[in-house]
């Protein structure tokens, strides 16, 4: 039950590969007690996710971003929908930088692709879309929009 | 300072099911004017007894009663309109508040309240003048959690675990050691008060102090897998 805390300074939210650390740390987790060959391969797949996993993030930040600017205060009427598209690009490349490994076979159990997509992709990447609008309310404080999404998410902020 | 672990308290009163960890259910139902029941749910799985009731003629305050078939529940109040509408039941509201730094006493699974986060001594039952000071983006008694419905994920499946969305502090000049999860629903009966609320679920440490300035704090929930999920019985 351990919480993991990420703080970033200034405006913006945090930084894409601030997200893809933490998720690609949820994605490949080893058992301590397994082979090195195992342990190895789990570490060099994390670093590659990681790399693969910045660009991800960054496309659903530039994506709610998008929608931000095209609807204004808007947005936070909208549902903290993640879209599918971006959950499936990730699960391809984790595809594709498992297969022929050692890992293959763990990643290709259907409950093991559930947790990643239901349990890992869909809750980190709405919270990208939560910082935003959360940010977009901050800066129109007093708008019933702002206020209302506050209200549901934040409770009444100071 | 704190020690993280899940509160004492909360363990008996699981067990009282004083505490609903159900996600929202929305769904079409009908309501008859001064009839307590909801009739012609499509489902009722994930609805259970004592879930809050909301929607277009469903009086202000129902509760569920109870599951009377998989089309229809009853409600503890009469519904103010007949019609088909959307009826949203919710489980109980958990919140998330922070702890300041420096705070007076160290909190751990001991805790059994927060009482009034922000006035009075801090306790087991009270948060009190320990917890982070309203402004910069924070505001006491903290935010609230979306949680996910309880579930048991795994194969196989030993492990009923919960969890909740990562809650964010936006536009934040926050400095905080620790938090606590707690309940603010009004499920406890007391000896000589009215209802209790505000009961503490879960006691979580920093490892020191987080800072930050004008910017965004978040609290990542662990996966909800049988392994890490915040909140788990084995």
């Amino acid at each position: 039950m351990v919480a993991r805390i990420m703080v970033t300074n200034g405006p913006g939210g945090h930084p894409s590969w601030k997200h893809a650390e933490v998720t690609a740390n949820k994605i490949v987790q080893v058992d301590q007690n397994a082979s090195e060959e195992k342990q190895a391969a789990a570490a060099k797949l994390r670093r590659e996710l990681e790399e693969a996993l910045t660009q991800h993030h960054e496309d659903v930040k530039q994506w709610e971003l998008s929608h931000i600017e095209e609807h204004g205060i808007d947005r936070c009427e909208h549902a903290l929908a993640v879209e599918n598209e971006h959950v499936d690009a990730v699960m391809e490349t984790l595809a594709n930088l498992t297969s022929g490994t050692i890992l293959e076979d763990h990643f290709s159990k259907p409950e093991v692709l559930r947790i990643i997509r239901e349990e890992i992709l869909l809750p980190e990447f709405a919270t990208q879309l939560h910082i935003h609008r959360s940010e977009l309310a901050d800066a129109n404080r007093g708008h019933p929009c702002a206020e209302a999404y506050h209200t549901r998410h934040h409770g009444e902020k100071a | 300072m704190a020690t993280t672990g899940i509160c004492n308290s909360w363990k008996v009163e699981a067990m009282f099911a004083a505490h609903c960890f159900g996600a929202i259910v929305s769904i079409s139902g009908t309501t008859t004017n001064t009839a307590f029941t909801i009739t012609g749910l499509a489902s009722t799985a994930g609805i259970a007894v004592g879930m809050a009731a909301t929607g277009t003629g469903v009086a202000a305050g129902a509760v569920v009663a109870s599951i009377d078939s998989a089309t229809q529940v009853t409600l503890s109040k009469a519904s103010t309109a007949s019609a088909t509408v959307t009826v949203t039941f919710t489980g109980d509201a958990f919140k998330i508040l922070l702890i300041k730094v420096g705070p007076g006493r160290t909190f751990d699974n001991t805790q059994t309240n927060v009482g009034t986060p922000g006035t009075g001594s801090p306790t087991t039952s009270n948060v009190g003048t320990d917890e982070v000071a309203s402004g910069g983006g924070y505001t006491s008694g903290g935010v609230a959690l979306v949680n996910t419905s309880p579930s048991l994920p795994g194969t196989p499946s030993t492990t009923a675990t919960v969890s909740f969305a990562n809650p964010s502090w936006t536009s934040a000049t926050i400095s905080t050691t620790a938090a606590i999860i707690y309940n603010t629903a009004s499920r406890l009966g007391a000896a000589t008060t009215a209802a209790i609320t505000g009961r503490s679920v879960s006691v979580h440490d920093f490892g020191g102090t987080q800072t930050v300035t004008a910017g965004t704090l978040t609290l990542v929930m662990p996966t909800n897998d049988g392994t890490n999920a915040i909140i788990r019985i084995a």
